[in-house]
């Protein structure tokens, strides 16, 4: 970049879903946008599971999936409980989502850096290997652009969204969030992509070409950990990962990627990536679980937080890069508003909070407030219960001659035994009150 | 079981390493060293990457393979890492994500 002070109307921090929604709306509006990414390119920095509503994106890009990269349409997604030797498999199939499609898997280094280029020809500058340093301000303090690590990086601008993800490290410096995150309030995932031809996925997942399926894995992989595993079907490759507190594996003194290990050794995954997987990446990513309570300010003079960074993921529902992409949309909305009334402060800028608690993110977020806390205060929820329900199953299945009266009854005292039946009733009404 | 060792995990990686700066650094060892025995020392087993070594007397801080995901800095009980991402370019280049 050159020598004379350089001006935007808006500055984006970071080019994943967040960050290219805003830019991508506010170039389609005629803002003149830039994006800085610290990466080589979009997306050569991100991880996530892989399933991406596609609800969220249509609402950028109709019909994206037509031109986007993307891996498989899921038609199908399941929920296994795993005992050390035994599996109970909850599955939903849906022939509505083969015409309509709901989520679609993608690999982010893909599917960002597409997005990236649709931005591009929005309008929006994108500058990448680039990271942001820090904020200008003004003589009182107001953010009016930001510092880069280029010689010469100094942008100015009217206003700067962060969309940095999951280390809030600038919306801190933005005075957004004052405390950094607590171990509670981020899981550690750890991920592989797995080679596998095209024909053994469609045979294994038992989908066609172009069609996937999810399973999310709960139980004894996590070595009494809570933590949430997944197996989702792309293309030619199927992605494998897990994630726990942080909290909860600093106390355990284990590894993040000995659970990974765990999980790809048990009978029933080995059955499904094969005897010896072959793995073509290996990645590690923060998930932010802090939930409502954990959330910054989204918003101050001239500044707005999305995405990750302003925690909003919702890992029940494996919900993040649609609440990053429509909370990016949402920023940029507020902005062109803003430069309609020439005013970038606070009192135009709380239409960007209006519009999240008015939405589906603040809602939903609202709804799972407790449920962070819970499940930490909680463990026997995933601890036990996998275990309990597949020796049930086990039980109720196995034909040995015990007459079914008995078997009720041995099925009874077991739960009996492992947690006992008020407890059991307790743990639920718990669980029921934090997704209520 | 087959045991995967970390080595073999981070080989199959891209990396674009800043030699000339560690965008990792223990701000005080006496602290890993004194204090952080009682604490199991968190940055050697959190950690995805296996960045941190402890020899018994010094902390080995392999930021070469660091996948930049943060736990180190969220787990060190003591804020005892001077932690930032690498510089614009450099780190961990996914070819998937
Ligand atoms: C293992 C895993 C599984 C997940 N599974 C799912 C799933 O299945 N479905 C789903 O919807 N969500 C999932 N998520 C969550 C989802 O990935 C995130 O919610 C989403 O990516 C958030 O988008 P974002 O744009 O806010 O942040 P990010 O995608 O993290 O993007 C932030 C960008 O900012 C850049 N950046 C950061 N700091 C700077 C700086 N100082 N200067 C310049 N650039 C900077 C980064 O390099 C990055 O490109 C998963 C996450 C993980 C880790
Ligand atoms: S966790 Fe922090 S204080 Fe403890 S050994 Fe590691 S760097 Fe040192
Ligand atoms: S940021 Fe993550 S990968 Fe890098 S050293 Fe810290 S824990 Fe390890």
């Amino acid at each position: 970049m050159n020598e004379h002070k350089k001006e935007f109307d808006v500055v984006v921090i970071g080019a994943g879903p967040a960050g290219l929604a805003a830019a991508y709306v506010l170039a389609k509006a005629g803002i003149n946008v830039i994006v800085f990414e610290k990466g080589e390119y979009p997306g050569s920095k991100n991880v996530m599971g892989g399933v991406l509503y596609s609800n969220a994106m249509e609402k950028l890009v109709p019909e994206f999936y037509k031109e986007a990269k993307v891996e498989r349409n899921i038609i199908e997604q399941n929920m296994w409980l795993l005992g050390d030797n035994s599996l109970t498999k909850i599955g939903h199939k849906n022939k509505t989502w083969v015409e309509k499609p709901n989520a679609f898997t993608v690999l982010r280094a893909n599917f960002d850096r597409w997005f990236a280029s649709k931005v591009e020809a929005a309008g929006a500058l994108i500058i990448p290997k680039t990271k942001v340093e820090d904020f200008l301000r003004d003589g009182s303090g107001k953010i009016v652009g930001v510092r880069t690590t280029r010689p010469n990086g100094d942008v100015y601008a009217k206003a700067v969204i962060i969309a940095e993800g999951v280390n809030p490290i600038l919306t801190m410096k933005a005075g957004l969030r004052d405390k950094d995150l607590k171990s509670n309030m981020a899981a550690i995932a750890v991920k592989e992509l797995i080679e596998m031809p095209e024909e053994v996925i469609n045979d294994r997942f038992n989908v066609t070409s172009d069609q996937g399926a999810t399973i999310e894995l709960l139980g004894s992989w996590s070595k009494g950990l809570f933590g949430l595993a997944f197996i989702y079907t792309n293309r030619k490759t199927v992605s494998v990962g897990c994630g726990v507190f942080i909290e909860d594996i600093k106390k355990s003194g284990m590894k993040p990627y000995e659970l990974l290990e765990s999980l790809k050794n048990h009978p029933a995954v080995k059955d499904l990536l094969g005897e010896e997987p072959k793995v073509m990446e290996y990645m590690a990513h923060l998930i932010p679980e802090g939930g409502y309570h954990a959330m910054p300010r989204f918003y101050d003079d001239n500044v707005l937080a999305c995405g990750d960074a302003a925690m909003m993921v919702n890992s029940i529902h494996r919900e993040g890069s649609n609440y990053a992409l429509t909370s990016g949309r949402f920023a940029a909305e507020t902005l062109i508003e803003a430069f309609d009334r020439g005013d970038f402060s606070k009192r135009t800028l709380k239409i960007y909070e209006e519009k999240l608690r008015e939405s589906f993110i603040i809602k939903d977020l609202l709804k799972y407030k407790d449920l962070p806390r819970t499940l930490e205060k909680n463990p026997q929820l995933v601890q036990v219960y996998p275990d309990l329900v597949n020796d049930a199953f086990g039980k109720f299945l196995t034909v040995d001659g015990t007459s079914k009266w008995d078997l009720q009854k041995e099925i009874i005292d077991e739960v009996r035994r492992r947690r006992g039946i008020i407890p059991m009733v307790n743990d639920l009404f718990k669980l029921w009150k934090a997704v209520r | 079981m087959i045991v995967a060792r970390i080595e073999d995990k981070l080989f199959l990686n891209r990396y674009k390493t800043d030699e000339r700066n560690a965008h990792l650094k223990i701000k005080d060892e006496k602290i890993c060293f004194e204090k952080c025995g009682a604490h199991n020392r968190p940055c050697t087993y959190v950690c995805p990457a296996d960045v941190y070594e402890w020899d018994g007397q010094h902390m080995e801080v392999k930021f070469e393979g660091c996948l930049e995901c943060g736990t180190c800095r969220i787990a060190c009980p003591f804020d005892n890492i001077e932690w930032e991402y690498p510089n614009g370019g450099y780190g961990i280049l996914y070819k998937f994500g």
